[in-house]
């Protein structure tokens, strides 16, 4: 296996982003916000009851319903005496004798309710048993089949939803015989349709994942996948559409059963209540009648609701806080970072701009906090930028260049902390400016088009609203001059100024991309960042927008940071070249020289990616199996403006 | 590992040497229902596709995203019922014989390996399950010592630490998991594997260790392979002959290194300017392409169609070379094209076929 693969595995799972990172996108990004927030998705999943036990609302909830559950077995051991025996000593208050008192028949209340809890628990989690299994199978049904299947059950699901619940309940329960087998039936028939449509809903959007196409093709049967491929990729919903189930059912059984449509003749916490309303408990102030039973209801479902909600906490990781990467971040992150290492380990590269270059990055140093560990995600990174230059950052997913570029604007949020270096525009510096001055340096000075840019503009605004904003913040200038010139600044990235009162969804990809890059110049910065910005078009319409910069920029003459993948692109692209690997600059040199005579073998092994199309074929071998480079150190120029990083190879079995 | 084959294949015949096809795709027609219940219509992905692949041969199938080029694997794969046309697999016709759903022993023929290598595991499973599942359903092994064997032998094909077996998918890496996927089809033992755009979502430095696999499965077990990819670069890396799509039909197809050297369609040769390559003299000139562009693609049909004329009149295929054919009204061997320029509008459609290679556009 190729170590490389596994580098960036390792980097991705350290980073947190255990969930599936933009395809080719960095995965140390400080966007994928799961970062260090623990493992996020499926990792949760294997370790679902682990977690649960580790999580302080889980292990309350449990302890509830565990108490219950025991009080209710043991109700023969524990409770005094036989709960129905009508005794002559009626409507006693909670006494030595009596610890919870005495109805106005004079049975022991504490009795009554333990033995309550059997029937009460006993329905409730039937109740939701019953129903979640009935919606598994018609939500799963609906969900694979689809088609006549899926309508059927759907029209189904739907007239049950619709169908008014306490009133069917009770006609239900009227014209059934009583018992507890009955109030079970009526629950499960009005409380099934919720759950069905929930997951439905939930296996449709499993059903189309390319897992179930992939069982498909491997030639699985329809009881399988549906059962043993989606079913366990549900089972968070599953198991919190239980717990609600069992909620309605000790709630409704107990409603019903307070009304009298149950059997009354039953022990339960809803007849105890019954009972208690029965004899007048409510009005002559007999408060233990009926308390015990509604506190137990309430307790449960407190209990399963704490249960429920850990579950939610526990499967989807961005409801928890990282605590310890917070106040990490707090004490070296923010606008106060001192910068204590700054300069004194950095190679400059590539300075031969006379004057004050438009971007310095020295020894710039990312680190992604984690509970157990950290990892670096940029290390002591230098280079420089000069005036209307275009500099190009590539390497892998996981290597750092997304990171770098998102410090360079000061976007990194937590767990991502700047532990040292200094980033310089025109000279200032970027790490220590207010808040104030960074609102002015972003957009104004440098500017940011991200990869999947294009979706980020606003589909409820027309596009020439979203960019006539720019020049009314930021320039304070009138609605029908920044309408005025929303309308140049489309021309000049060659869409129609008729455009203007289009919504996004109304242009294509690539166009929505040039709106993008349009609206990142609009307010002229000096130098552009490029964030793959052409990864997910087309390879034609992602030749048009790189054409469209390099108008751009002839035109308005300013730098620009590429970053991306894709060697063949961004030597096209760029003036001088920085391959980075595991968070390090290893080569830097101008674009030619990286592709006629690269030092370092992974840029060989970069550029060996994109095959040539002319010439003969040969095959390539991309990076040895096993190998991986540590211990690279500064850049050291072997050749004039050609530098490169020494470092030891190894190679692993 | 075995040593890997050094030679690349460039004198391979585009023709494969006659031999029959596995997959013969004849007609292909598929149509997805768009629209709710008053403004029903339907949308043509596909237009009569016909295509082969041999054994021991990798097609590449080019194209840009919604040219169709999916839509032929899942009709393949049958994950999707195509409206029309025949696809036959071993000379077998199976849209006839099984017309609703695909049988196991279609199955076992024709494995699939999806885009997106962390969606095509399902993350509740560990790679062992996606290997033995495959094995036990398509009865390839015993259970016992003989499954362990075996699983280590996958493993080791698609160049696998046996550790991993006990691994889950999100704890491999994206080449790891795409592997892991080509062992699944690989345990089926089929004849053929649709692998579509395997590599595009992997990282760059092991795209290249997936496509000399497919190489490699191709030259020692003479499985075929339709690989479909956005990628011309990597086509012309693996594939033995390219098919170019363009909106749901077939432009041109023909050997891999002469299409991309000397493309007869303008739509192949627009693609083809559109790739970056810095190693290609006169490279990235803007203006100039993007003249092209407008010039080509001025109409919503054929690129070369000013006139509509595609949308009225059906082009033809012509013959470019033996096993090399284009489909364009446009295209006229070199000899034809020698003459003045003329406003083919109104040409006839019966194209000579020319058994030169010389080939130009009259336009």
């Amino acid at each position: 296996m190729s170590v490389t693969e596994s580098t960036s595995a390792a980097l991705g799972a350290a980073a947190g982003a255990g969930s599936r990172p933009a395809p080719d996108g960095d995965a140390l990004a400080p966007a994928s916000g799961a970062a260090a927030s623990g493992r996020a998705g499926a990792p949760a999943r294997r370790g679902l009851a682990r977690s649960l036990l580790r999580n302080r609302k889980a292990t309350l909830g449990v302890g509830i319903l565990v108490l219950f559950a025991a009080l209710a077995l043991l109700a023969p051991v524990l409770a005094p005496g036989d709960p129905t025996a009508i005794t002559d000593t009626g409507s006693q208050p909670p006494s030595g004798e009596h610890l919870l008192g005495t109805t106005a028949k004079g049975q022991d209340v504490l009795a009554l309710t333990l033995w309550g809890a059997r029937s009460s628990l006993f329905v409730g989690f039937l109740v939701g048993l019953a129903a979640t299994l009935v919606g598994v199978t018609v939500g799963l049904a609906a969900a694979y089949f689809g088609k006549v299947t899926d309508d059927v059950l759907s029209l189904a699901t739907n007239v049950f939803l619709l169908l008014p619940g306490l009133p069917l309940l009770v006609v239900l329960a009227a014209f059934l015989p009583p018992g507890t087998g009955t109030v079970v039936v009526v629950l499960v028939i009005t409380g099934w349709a919720g759950a069905a449509r929930v997951l439905r809903s939930l296996a449709l959007s499993i059903r189309a994942k390319d897992f179930v196409a992939a069982a498909t093709v491997t030639g699985e049967g329809a009881g399988w996948i549906m059962f043993r491929e989606i079913l366990p990729n549900m089972a968070s919903i599953v198991m919190s559409t239980l717990l609600g189930g069992v909620i309605f059912g000790i709630g409704s059984q107990a409603g019903l059963e307070f009304l009298g449509l149950g059997d009354v003749s039953v022990v339960s916490w809803g007849t105890n209540l019954y009972w208690a309303s029965n004899d007048g408990a409510l009005m002559v102030g007999a408060w233990w009648a009926f308390l015990p039973s509604g506190l137990c209801i309430a307790l449960v479902a407190f209990g399963l609701a704490l249960l429920n909600y850990a579950v939610d906490e526990v499967t989807n990781p961005r409801l928890r806080v990282p605590r310890r990467a917070r106040s990490a971040a707090r004490t070296l992150g923010g606008g106060t970072m001192v910068s204590a290492a700054a300069g004194t380990s950095a190679a400059h590269v590539g300075d031969d701009v006379g004057d004050v270059p438009v971007l310095e990055v020295c020894g710039l140093t990312v680190e992604y906090r984690g509970e157990n560990r950290t990892v670096v995600g940029a290390d002591r990174v230098s280079f420089t930028i000069g005036e209307g230059e275009v500099f190009g950052l590539a390497g892998e997913s996981g290597c750092g260049k997304s990171t770098v570029a998102h410090a360079i604007m000061r976007l990194l949020r937590e767990p991502a902390v700047i532990t040292a270096g200094t980033v310089r525009f025109c000279g200032r510096d970027v790490l220590t400016m207010s808040d104030e001055e960074l609102r002015a340096f972003r957009w104004r000075d440098v500017a940011m088009v991200f990869q999947s840019a294009m979706n980020s503009l606003n589909p409820v605004m027309t596009v020439g609203d979203q960019i006539a904003d720019i020049f009314t913040t930021h320039e304070r200038v009138s609605r029908a001059e920044a309408l005025r010139r929303a309308g140049d600044l489309l021309e000049l990235v060659q869409i129609d100024r008729s455009r203007l009162r289009s919504y996004p969804h109304q242009l294509s990809g690539g166009m929505r991309q040039r709106v993008v890059i349009a609206m990142a110049v609009a307010l002229r910065p000096r130098l552009l960042i490029m964030d793959e910005p052409t990864t997910a078009l087309d390879v034609v319409v992602q030749q048009e927008i790189m054409a469209q910069i390099a108008d751009l920029r002839r035109e308005l003459g300013f730098a620009v940071l590429f970053i991306t993948h894709d060697m063949s692109l961004m030597i096209e692209l760029s003036d001088r070249i920085g391959v980075m690997y595991a968070g390090r600059l290893v080569e830097s040199a101008p674009a030619p020289l990286i592709l006629t005579a690269p030092r370092h073998p992974y840029t060989r092994a970069l550029i060996d990616a994109f095959p040539p199309l002319t010439g003969p074929r040969r095959e390539l071998a991309g990076l040895a199996d096993g190998v991986r480079f540590t211990d690279i150190g500064d850049l050291v120029e072997v050749a004039p403006e050609h530098w490169v990083a020494p470092h030891d190879e190894e190679v692993s079995a | 590992m075995n040593g890997r084959n050094s030679t690349v294949g460039t004198d391979r015949e585009a023709t494969a040497g006659g031999r029959p096809p596995v997959v013969e795709i004849r007609g292909l027609v598929k149509e997805f229902p768009v629209g709710g219940l008053l403004a029903r219509g339907t949308v043509r992905a596909l237009g009569g596709v016909d295509l082969d692949v041999r054994s021991r041969e990798i097609v590449a199938l080019v194209g840009e995203s919604g040219s169709g080029k999916s839509t032929i694997a899942r009709c393949v794969a049958r994950l999707e019922q195509p409206t029309s046309g025949t696809l036959h697999v071993d000379g077998v016709d199976v849209l006839a014989r099984e017309p609703r759903r695909a049988s196991r022993a279609y199955r076992t023929k024709v494995q699939m390996v999806f885009q997106d290598p962390f969606g095509s595991l399902n993350p509740t499973h560990r790679v062992e399950h996606f290997l033995t599942r495959a094995l036990r359903l398509h009865r390839r092994v015993t259970p016992g010592a003989a499954l362990r064997a075996r699983l280590a032998e996958l493993m080791d094909t698609v160049d696998l630490d046996h550790a991993l077996l006990d691994a889950y998918p999100h704890e491999l890496s994206g080449g790891q998991r795409q592997r892991v996927a080509i062992a699944r089809a690989l345990a089926v033992e089929p004849e053929v594997i649709l692998a579509d755009e395997p590599t595009s979502m992997l990282d760059v430095s092991v795209r290249i260790g997936i496509l000399n696999l497919m190489r490699r499965l191709r030259d020692e077990r003479g499985i075929a392979i339709l690989y479909i990819t956005h990628d011309l670069a990597a086509a012309r890396y693996v594939a033995d002959r390219t098919t170019v799509m363009f909106a749901g039909e077939v432009v041109e197809s023909g050997e891999s290194t002469a299409l991309m050297a000397d493309p007869a369609h303008p739509y192949t040769r627009l693609l083809l300017s559109a790739v970056p390559d810095p190693r290609r003299t006169g490279t990235f000139d803007p203006a100039e392409r993007a003249a092209l562009r407008a010039q080509l693609l001025g109409t919503d049909t054929c690129p070369h169609s000013r006139d509509g004329r595609c949308r009225q009149d059906a082009p033809v295929h012509h013959v470019v070379a033996p096993g090399w054919t284009v489909r364009c009204h446009r295209y006229r061997p070199h000899a034809d094209a020698a003459g003045p320029v003329l406003d083919l509008a109104g040409a006839s459609t019966a194209a000579p076929v020319p058994t030169d290679q010389k080939k130009d556009f009259a336009a």
